[in-house]
């Protein structure tokens, strides 16, 4: 059955604009259910002992957008080469990654001034595929890289500056 | 326009999570601008340091909790401060004799020479004196500067 990815904006700095995906019927977008399941308390998903490493990332991806994604390594996630051999790598799949305690947030990066967000969670074991709580997250994103990255070379979507434009608006993809 | 959640987050960071973030993006502007006025890569820093290049990546993403060894290491290997204190940085002038300026331009009778890897001018009138640049708050010395900035013109 296909899942069903919607784009939209998260943060729109001067310098990159920020997007996340929508899964199905989502009312919250991958991005803030990370974000949720690390600082809103009250929420069932809650995991508390994150704070610091949600800190981190969160200060980031907003110092970055003021600055520009140039004053940082961006790093491709060389877990991608675990893949089943039908999901072609894309180097535009990167990893936020904190420490102590580790926490991971899949981004891609489709130019130097627009990345999109997308989902994440705490790394348990060497690699994304060995983390339960991870490898679901990997492989969404993975995918929505792979997708976005043809739309990109099909010209169905377009980089303007800070700005992804396609035409239907919310951009939609629809995944195997 | 930004989502909720992520304002609130962000509202919500710790002072020292947030200085330790900025700090370290600071670092890692001033590392890749270092290797690009070198014309070096990440790659290259790699072999310096003895590491794979995914290990530098890693370590310049601006999330990672750099130690002052490994700072030390990165400087030892690209040959240049990263990090000044504000102290050691205003020791550095004063103990040259020095005065901080912009990049001015020279007399086409002032002469060149370079003494232990700095740029010594001599100016008309004026005793000698290490020119020093700011870009981007940082002081710089002569030999640091882009051959475009270094090139000598009237004086001012």
């Amino acid at each position: 059955m296909a899942t069903i990815i919607r784009i939209e904006a998260f943060a729109l700095y001067e310098e990159v604009g920020f997007y996340t995906i929508f899964k199905d019927e989502n009312e919250e977008s991958e991005t803030d259910r990370f974000i949720i399941r690390f600082s809103a308390k009250s929420h069932p998903s809650y995991v508390s002992g994150y704070k610091d490493s949600l800190d981190n990332i969160v200060t980031w991806i907003d110092e970055i957008g003021m600055r520009g994604t140039h004053v940082a390594s961006l790093r491709f996630e060389n877990d991608a080469l675990a893949l089943p051999p039908k999901l072609i790598r894309d180097q535009s799949l990167v990893t936020l990654e904190t420490h102590q305690p580790p926490l991971r947030l899949y981004c891609i990066k489709l130019s130097p001034q627009i990345i999109v967000l997308c989902g994440g969670g705490i790394k348990t074991a060497q690699s994304a595929q060995e983390s339960p709580d991870l490898s679901a997250s990997f492989r969404l994103a993975n995918k929505v890289a792979n997708e976005l990255t043809g739309m990109i070379q099909a010209k169905e979507i377009v980089l303007e500056d800070t700005q992804l434009k396609a035409d239907e608006n919310p951009l939609e993809l629809w995944l195997p | 326009m930004a989502s909720s959640y992520f304002r609130q987050a962000l509202s919500e960071v710790k002072p020292e999570n947030k200085r330790f973030v900025q700090k370290n993006l600071e670092i890692t502007t001033q590392i890749l601008a270092i290797l690009k006025r070198k014309g070096m890569t990440q790659r290259d820093l790699a072999e310096r340091l003895g590491k794979k290049e995914a290990e530098v990546s890693r370590m310049l993403t601006g999330l990672q909790n750099l130690t002052l060894r490994t700072l030390t290491k990165v400087e030892a290997a690209l040959e240049e401060d990263i990090v000044l204190t504000p102290l050691k940085a205003h020791e550095m002038l004063r103990t040259d004799g020095l005065k901080t300026a912009k990049v001015v331009s020279f007399k086409s009778t002032n002469i060149f020479h370079e003494s232990q890897g700095h740029m010594q001018v001599s100016m008309k009138g004026s005793r000698s004196m290490r020119a020093y640049t700011r870009e981007t708050g940082d002081v710089r010395r002569l030999n640091q500067l882009t051959s475009f900035e270094r090139k000598p013109a009237k004086v001012s």
